[in-house]
Protein backbone atom coordinates (compact mmCIF):
# COMPACT_ATOMS: atom_id res chain seq x y z
CA UNK A 1 0.00 0.00 0.00
CA UNK A 2 1.11 3.62 -0.65
CA UNK A 3 2.24 5.37 2.33
CA UNK A 4 -0.13 8.56 1.63
CA UNK A 5 -3.21 6.51 1.28
CA UNK A 6 -2.10 4.71 4.51
CA UNK A 7 -1.98 8.14 6.17
CA UNK A 8 -5.32 9.32 5.04
CA UNK A 9 -6.51 5.99 6.11
CA UNK A 10 -5.30 5.95 9.46
CA UNK A 11 -5.80 9.78 10.28
CA UNK A 12 -9.77 8.48 8.78
CA UNK A 13 -9.56 6.22 12.03
CA UNK A 14 -8.14 8.50 13.95
CA UNK A 15 -11.30 10.54 14.20
CA UNK A 16 -12.15 8.56 16.88
CA UNK A 17 -9.61 10.25 18.87
CA UNK A 18 -8.09 7.88 21.89
CA UNK A 19 -7.49 9.55 25.02
CA UNK A 20 -4.07 8.92 26.92
CA UNK A 21 -4.65 5.78 28.92
CA UNK A 22 -2.08 4.95 31.45
CA UNK A 23 -1.76 2.02 32.46
CA UNK A 24 -1.17 2.64 36.13
CA UNK A 25 -4.56 1.75 37.85
CA UNK A 26 -4.38 -1.59 35.71
CA UNK A 27 -0.70 -2.27 37.08
CA UNK A 28 -2.05 -1.28 40.66
CA UNK A 29 -5.17 -3.71 40.17
CA UNK A 30 -3.07 -6.75 38.65
CA UNK A 31 -0.65 -6.87 41.73
CA UNK A 32 -3.47 -6.50 44.52
CA UNK A 33 -5.25 -9.05 42.72
CA UNK A 34 -2.44 -10.95 41.96
CA UNK A 35 -0.94 -10.94 45.60
CA UNK A 36 -4.63 -12.41 47.19
CA UNK A 37 -4.74 -14.97 44.53
CA UNK A 38 -1.21 -15.94 45.62
CA UNK A 39 -2.38 -15.63 49.33
CA UNK A 40 -5.42 -17.43 48.97
CA UNK A 41 -3.31 -20.10 47.01
CA UNK A 42 -0.72 -20.58 49.94
CA UNK A 43 -2.77 -20.79 53.04
CA UNK A 44 -4.23 -24.21 51.90
CA UNK A 45 -2.18 -25.32 49.47
CA UNK A 46 1.30 -25.00 51.69
CA UNK A 47 -0.50 -24.39 55.06
CA UNK A 48 0.17 -21.25 57.26
CA UNK A 49 3.17 -21.84 59.89
CA UNK A 50 2.10 -22.37 62.78
CA UNK A 51 3.34 -19.35 64.71
CA UNK A 52 3.31 -16.86 62.27
CA UNK A 53 0.81 -14.32 64.62
CA UNK A 54 4.23 -14.63 67.22
CA UNK A 55 6.76 -14.17 64.30
CA UNK A 56 5.48 -11.15 63.32
CA UNK A 57 5.56 -9.77 66.43
CA UNK A 58 9.55 -9.67 66.67
CA UNK A 59 11.56 -8.05 63.65
CA UNK A 60 13.15 -10.28 61.68
CA UNK A 61 9.73 -12.23 61.38
CA UNK A 62 8.11 -9.44 59.70
CA UNK A 63 11.02 -8.17 57.98
CA UNK A 64 11.03 -10.47 55.11
CA UNK A 65 7.52 -9.85 54.52
CA UNK A 66 8.36 -5.63 54.36
CA UNK A 67 11.09 -6.13 52.25
CA UNK A 68 9.00 -8.51 50.21
CA UNK A 69 6.61 -6.03 49.59
CA UNK A 70 9.13 -2.89 49.27
CA UNK A 71 10.09 -4.91 46.28
CA UNK A 72 7.08 -5.54 44.90
CA UNK A 73 5.82 -1.92 45.57
CA UNK A 74 8.56 -0.34 44.28
CA UNK A 75 8.96 -2.64 40.92
CA UNK A 76 5.19 -1.97 40.57
CA UNK A 77 5.24 1.91 41.01
CA UNK A 78 8.17 2.03 37.93
CA UNK A 79 6.24 -0.17 35.60
CA UNK A 80 3.41 2.29 34.28
CA UNK A 81 5.93 4.94 32.86
CA UNK A 82 8.29 1.90 31.28
CA UNK A 83 5.59 1.42 29.32
CA UNK A 84 4.62 4.96 28.17
CA UNK A 85 7.42 5.93 25.37
CA UNK A 86 10.33 8.51 25.82
CA UNK A 87 9.70 7.91 29.78
CA UNK A 88 12.14 6.77 31.68
CA UNK A 89 11.11 4.24 34.55
CA UNK A 90 12.98 5.34 37.68
CA UNK A 91 14.62 1.76 38.86
CA UNK A 92 16.73 3.36 41.48
CA UNK A 93 14.49 1.93 44.27
CA UNK A 94 14.06 -1.63 42.66
CA UNK A 95 18.21 -1.78 41.72
CA UNK A 96 18.95 -0.59 45.65
CA UNK A 97 16.54 -3.29 47.16
CA UNK A 98 17.75 -6.00 44.59
CA UNK A 99 21.35 -5.18 45.12
CA UNK A 100 21.08 -4.89 49.07
CA UNK A 101 19.53 -8.24 48.39
CA UNK A 102 22.13 -9.99 46.85
CA UNK A 103 24.59 -8.77 49.30
CA UNK A 104 23.00 -9.59 52.33
CA UNK A 105 22.74 -13.30 50.25
CA UNK A 106 26.19 -13.32 49.82
CA UNK A 107 27.25 -12.59 52.83
CA UNK A 108 25.18 -15.21 54.80
CA UNK A 109 26.77 -17.94 52.46
CA UNK A 110 30.57 -16.65 53.45
CA UNK A 111 29.05 -15.64 57.51
CA UNK A 112 27.08 -19.12 58.00
CA UNK A 113 27.43 -21.44 55.60
CA UNK A 114 25.40 -23.88 57.59
CA UNK A 115 22.83 -21.92 58.32
CA UNK A 116 21.87 -21.04 54.89
CA UNK A 117 21.83 -24.19 53.70
CA UNK A 118 19.11 -25.29 56.15
CA UNK A 119 15.44 -25.31 55.69
CA UNK A 120 14.42 -26.78 52.52
CA UNK A 121 16.02 -24.90 49.97
CA UNK A 122 14.75 -26.10 47.09
CA UNK A 123 11.08 -25.92 47.89
CA UNK A 124 11.57 -22.44 48.52
CA UNK A 125 13.30 -21.13 45.40
CA UNK A 126 10.72 -23.82 43.28
CA UNK A 127 7.59 -22.52 44.93
CA UNK A 128 8.41 -18.91 44.79
CA UNK A 129 9.53 -19.02 41.73
CA UNK A 130 6.10 -21.38 41.18
CA UNK A 131 3.88 -18.71 42.39
CA UNK A 132 5.22 -15.99 40.48
CA UNK A 133 3.71 -16.92 36.78
CA UNK A 134 0.56 -15.44 38.86
CA UNK A 135 1.34 -12.30 39.53
CA UNK A 136 3.78 -12.19 36.50
CA UNK A 137 1.14 -13.10 33.74
CA UNK A 138 -1.26 -10.47 35.43
CA UNK A 139 1.29 -7.72 35.42
CA UNK A 140 2.05 -8.41 31.75
CA UNK A 141 -1.71 -8.44 30.48
CA UNK A 142 -1.64 -4.91 32.42
CA UNK A 143 1.10 -3.97 30.40
CA UNK A 144 0.12 -4.98 27.13
CA UNK A 145 -1.88 -2.15 26.55
CA UNK A 146 1.28 0.22 27.13
CA UNK A 147 4.15 0.59 24.53
CA UNK A 148 7.79 -0.80 26.22
CA UNK A 149 10.44 0.89 24.16
CA UNK A 150 13.01 -1.37 26.29
CA UNK A 151 10.81 -4.72 26.47
CA UNK A 152 13.78 -6.60 28.13
CA UNK A 153 14.11 -4.30 31.42
CA UNK A 154 10.64 -4.27 31.82
CA UNK A 155 9.86 -7.57 31.56
CA UNK A 156 12.77 -8.12 34.22
CA UNK A 157 11.13 -5.82 36.50
CA UNK A 158 7.67 -7.22 35.69
CA UNK A 159 9.47 -10.30 36.84
CA UNK A 160 10.63 -8.93 39.90
CA UNK A 161 7.28 -7.34 41.01
CA UNK A 162 5.82 -10.62 40.70
CA UNK A 163 9.30 -12.67 42.54
CA UNK A 164 8.40 -9.97 45.41
CA UNK A 165 4.00 -11.14 45.13
CA UNK A 166 5.12 -14.82 45.59
CA UNK A 167 8.15 -14.30 48.18
CA UNK A 168 5.22 -12.20 50.05
CA UNK A 169 2.86 -15.39 49.81
CA UNK A 170 5.22 -18.27 50.37
CA UNK A 171 6.45 -16.44 53.46
CA UNK A 172 3.46 -17.00 55.13
CA UNK A 173 4.00 -20.86 54.92
CA UNK A 174 7.28 -20.63 55.22
CA UNK A 175 8.72 -21.76 59.24
CA UNK A 176 12.01 -19.14 58.38
CA UNK A 177 12.33 -15.58 60.02
CA UNK A 178 14.66 -13.83 58.10
CA UNK A 179 18.55 -15.26 58.75
CA UNK A 180 20.84 -16.49 56.64
CA UNK A 181 18.67 -19.19 55.17
CA UNK A 182 15.91 -16.55 53.97
CA UNK A 183 18.34 -13.78 52.93
CA UNK A 184 20.42 -16.62 50.48
CA UNK A 185 16.97 -17.81 48.90
CA UNK A 186 14.48 -15.51 48.57
CA UNK A 187 16.73 -13.03 46.58
CA UNK A 188 18.14 -15.94 44.55
CA UNK A 189 14.66 -17.22 43.72
CA UNK A 190 13.54 -13.48 43.60
CA UNK A 191 16.23 -12.63 40.98
CA UNK A 192 14.97 -16.26 38.69
CA UNK A 193 11.62 -14.99 38.68
CA UNK A 194 12.84 -11.27 37.24
CA UNK A 195 15.89 -13.09 34.74
CA UNK A 196 12.45 -15.53 33.50
CA UNK A 197 10.71 -12.74 33.17
CA UNK A 198 13.74 -10.66 31.10
CA UNK A 199 13.52 -13.90 29.16
CA UNK A 200 10.26 -13.78 27.52
CA UNK A 201 9.70 -9.99 27.28
CA UNK A 202 10.30 -10.08 24.02
CA UNK A 203 7.43 -12.19 23.26
CA UNK A 204 5.06 -11.35 26.17
CA UNK A 205 5.42 -7.30 25.52
CA UNK A 206 6.51 -6.79 22.26
CA UNK A 207 4.10 -4.78 20.25
CA UNK B 1 -0.25 20.86 18.71
CA UNK B 2 -1.45 18.52 16.20
CA UNK B 3 -1.79 15.14 18.34
CA UNK B 4 -3.67 17.66 20.64
CA UNK B 5 -6.19 18.70 17.92
CA UNK B 6 -6.79 15.05 16.83
CA UNK B 7 -7.76 13.83 20.07
CA UNK B 8 -10.67 16.73 19.81
CA UNK B 9 -11.28 14.76 16.55
CA UNK B 10 -9.76 16.71 13.82
CA UNK B 11 -8.56 14.00 11.18
CA UNK B 12 -6.72 16.56 8.84
CA UNK B 13 -4.33 17.95 12.14
CA UNK B 14 -3.77 14.06 12.81
CA UNK B 15 -3.24 13.34 8.80
CA UNK B 16 -0.47 16.11 8.73
CA UNK B 17 0.72 14.71 12.20
CA UNK B 18 1.40 11.30 10.50
CA UNK B 19 2.86 13.13 7.32
CA UNK B 20 5.38 15.26 9.10
CA UNK B 21 6.16 11.95 11.01
CA UNK B 22 6.88 10.28 7.87
CA UNK B 23 9.38 12.99 6.18
CA UNK B 24 11.16 12.59 9.39
CA UNK B 25 11.36 8.43 9.15
CA UNK B 26 12.32 7.61 5.72
CA UNK B 27 15.41 9.02 5.79
CA UNK B 28 16.44 7.43 9.29
CA UNK B 29 14.94 3.84 7.84
CA UNK B 30 16.60 3.98 4.15
CA UNK B 31 19.80 5.19 6.02
CA UNK B 32 19.84 2.36 8.54
CA UNK B 33 18.16 -0.13 5.80
CA UNK B 34 20.89 0.59 2.90
CA UNK B 35 23.75 0.03 5.65
CA UNK B 36 22.44 -3.70 5.82
CA UNK B 37 22.10 -3.89 1.96
CA UNK B 38 18.32 -3.03 1.51
CA UNK B 39 16.39 -0.79 -0.78
CA UNK B 40 13.94 1.79 -0.62
CA UNK B 41 10.46 -0.58 -0.61
CA UNK B 42 11.71 -2.38 1.97
CA UNK B 43 12.52 1.11 4.03
CA UNK B 44 8.95 2.19 3.32
CA UNK B 45 8.01 -0.77 4.47
CA UNK B 46 9.78 0.33 8.15
CA UNK B 47 8.02 3.82 7.55
CA UNK B 48 4.31 2.01 7.63
CA UNK B 49 5.26 0.07 10.18
CA UNK B 50 6.08 2.87 12.41
CA UNK B 51 3.45 4.85 11.04
CA UNK B 52 0.82 2.01 12.61
CA UNK B 53 2.83 1.56 15.47
CA UNK B 54 2.14 5.53 16.44
CA UNK B 55 -1.21 4.61 15.21
CA UNK B 56 -2.12 1.76 17.57
CA UNK B 57 -0.58 3.04 20.70
CA UNK B 58 -1.14 6.63 20.34
CA UNK B 59 -3.08 6.47 23.42
CA UNK B 60 -0.23 6.00 25.63
CA UNK B 61 1.04 9.68 25.05
CA UNK B 62 0.26 12.02 28.04
CA UNK B 63 -1.16 15.15 26.75
CA UNK B 64 0.61 16.96 29.56
CA UNK B 65 4.08 15.97 28.03
CA UNK B 66 6.41 17.13 25.03
CA UNK B 67 4.92 14.75 22.07
CA UNK B 68 8.63 14.40 20.53
CA UNK B 69 10.51 12.20 22.74
CA UNK B 70 7.38 9.98 22.70
CA UNK B 71 7.45 9.55 18.84
CA UNK B 72 11.03 9.52 18.94
CA UNK B 73 11.13 6.83 21.56
CA UNK B 74 8.27 5.02 19.35
CA UNK B 75 10.43 5.41 16.34
CA UNK B 76 13.44 4.22 17.21
CA UNK B 77 11.56 0.92 19.08
CA UNK B 78 10.06 0.34 15.59
CA UNK B 79 13.26 0.92 13.31
CA UNK B 80 15.66 -0.66 15.26
CA UNK B 81 13.09 -4.26 15.62
CA UNK B 82 12.52 -4.06 12.10
CA UNK B 83 16.28 -3.63 11.17
CA UNK B 84 16.86 -6.48 13.16
CA UNK B 85 14.74 -8.61 11.76
CA UNK B 86 15.34 -7.91 8.55
CA UNK B 87 18.86 -8.49 9.07
CA UNK B 88 18.17 -11.74 10.40
CA UNK B 89 15.96 -12.78 7.29
CA UNK B 90 18.34 -11.43 4.62
CA UNK B 91 21.09 -13.53 6.54
CA UNK B 92 19.10 -16.23 6.24
CA UNK B 93 18.27 -15.85 2.53
CA UNK B 94 21.87 -15.25 1.40
CA UNK B 95 23.18 -18.24 4.11
CA UNK B 96 20.59 -20.67 1.52
CA UNK B 97 22.84 -21.74 -1.63
CA UNK B 98 21.03 -20.89 -4.87
CA UNK B 99 20.22 -24.55 -5.88
CA UNK B 100 17.91 -25.11 -2.69
CA UNK B 101 15.73 -22.17 -3.66
CA UNK B 102 15.75 -21.53 -7.43
CA UNK B 103 13.00 -24.74 -7.48
CA UNK B 104 10.81 -22.87 -5.32
CA UNK B 105 10.69 -19.84 -7.67
CA UNK B 106 7.95 -20.69 -9.86
CA UNK B 107 5.64 -21.02 -6.63
CA UNK B 108 6.26 -18.22 -5.56
CA UNK B 109 3.85 -15.52 -7.61
CA UNK B 110 2.19 -14.12 -4.70
CA UNK B 111 4.41 -14.73 -1.65
CA UNK B 112 2.03 -16.18 0.93
CA UNK B 113 4.36 -15.32 3.93
CA UNK B 114 4.12 -11.56 2.68
CA UNK B 115 0.57 -12.09 1.95
CA UNK B 116 0.40 -12.69 5.70
CA UNK B 117 2.34 -10.08 6.53
CA UNK B 118 0.29 -7.54 4.88
CA UNK B 119 -3.31 -9.24 6.12
CA UNK B 120 -1.78 -9.18 10.15
CA UNK B 121 -0.60 -5.24 9.04
CA UNK B 122 -3.81 -4.46 7.95
CA UNK B 123 -5.40 -6.04 10.70
CA UNK B 124 -3.52 -3.92 12.75
CA UNK B 125 -5.95 -1.02 12.24
CA UNK B 126 -8.97 -3.11 13.34
CA UNK B 127 -10.30 -3.36 16.82
CA UNK B 128 -9.94 -6.34 19.32
CA UNK B 129 -13.21 -7.75 18.16
CA UNK B 130 -13.44 -6.91 14.35
CA UNK B 131 -9.37 -7.97 13.94
CA UNK B 132 -10.47 -11.86 15.60
CA UNK B 133 -13.17 -11.84 13.96
CA UNK B 134 -12.00 -11.43 10.24
CA UNK B 135 -8.81 -12.81 10.87
CA UNK B 136 -11.23 -16.23 12.23
CA UNK B 137 -13.76 -15.82 9.17
CA UNK B 138 -11.61 -14.96 6.28
CA UNK B 139 -8.51 -15.94 6.90
CA UNK B 140 -8.64 -18.94 8.65
CA UNK B 141 -11.80 -19.73 7.16
CA UNK B 142 -14.29 -20.62 9.99
CA UNK B 143 -17.83 -20.24 9.50
CA UNK B 144 -19.83 -17.52 11.54
CA UNK B 145 -21.42 -19.55 13.98
CA UNK B 146 -17.34 -21.80 14.51
CA UNK B 147 -16.09 -17.98 15.19
CA UNK B 148 -18.90 -16.96 17.50
CA UNK B 149 -18.55 -19.75 19.77
CA UNK B 150 -14.81 -19.70 19.70
CA UNK B 151 -14.73 -15.71 20.44
CA UNK B 152 -17.84 -16.29 22.95
CA UNK B 153 -20.03 -13.74 20.87
CA UNK B 154 -22.97 -14.46 19.55
CA UNK B 155 -23.08 -14.84 15.05
CA UNK B 156 -24.83 -11.61 15.29
CA UNK B 157 -22.58 -9.85 16.55
CA UNK B 158 -19.82 -11.89 14.52
CA UNK B 159 -21.26 -11.01 11.51
CA UNK B 160 -21.64 -7.11 12.07
CA UNK B 161 -17.71 -7.35 13.25
CA UNK B 162 -16.99 -9.34 10.06
CA UNK B 163 -18.88 -6.82 7.55
CA UNK B 164 -17.65 -3.17 10.03
CA UNK B 165 -14.07 -4.86 9.18
CA UNK B 166 -14.06 -5.99 6.19
CA UNK B 167 -15.31 -2.36 5.12
CA UNK B 168 -12.67 -0.49 6.61
CA UNK B 169 -10.00 -2.95 5.31
CA UNK B 170 -12.04 -2.73 1.96
CA UNK B 171 -11.39 1.49 2.27
CA UNK B 172 -7.51 0.79 3.45
CA UNK B 173 -6.94 -0.68 0.22
CA UNK B 174 -9.10 1.31 -1.77
CA UNK B 175 -10.94 -1.23 -3.22
CA UNK B 176 -14.75 -0.98 -3.52
CA UNK B 177 -17.18 -2.12 -0.82
CA UNK B 178 -18.93 -4.71 -2.92
CA UNK B 179 -15.70 -6.49 -3.51
CA UNK B 180 -15.64 -7.95 -0.01
CA UNK B 181 -17.88 -10.19 -1.14
CA UNK B 182 -15.25 -11.92 -2.74
CA UNK B 183 -13.56 -12.53 0.52
CA UNK B 184 -16.43 -13.88 2.43
CA UNK B 185 -16.93 -17.52 1.81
Amino acid sequence: MNTDDLIRALAMEGEVSKAHRPTGWRVATAAALSLTVVIALVVPVLGVRADLADAVATPAGVAKFVLALALAAAACTALPRAVEPGRRARLDAVGILVGLALVAGALSVIAAPEAALAGSPIACVVSIVGLSILPFSALIAALRDGAPTRPEATGAVAGLASGGIAAFGFGLSCPMDLGPSVALWYPLAITTAGALGMLVSRRALGW
Amino acid sequence: MWMRAARGGDALAYERLLAAIVVVVRPIARRRLSRIGLGASEAEDVVQEVLLAIHAKRHTWDEGRPILPWVGAVVRYKVVDAVRRLARERRRHVDTPVEDWANLLPECGTDPDRAAVDAERALAVLSGREAGVVRAVALEGESAGEAARRLGISEGAVRVALHRGLRRLAALAGVPVDARQEVRR
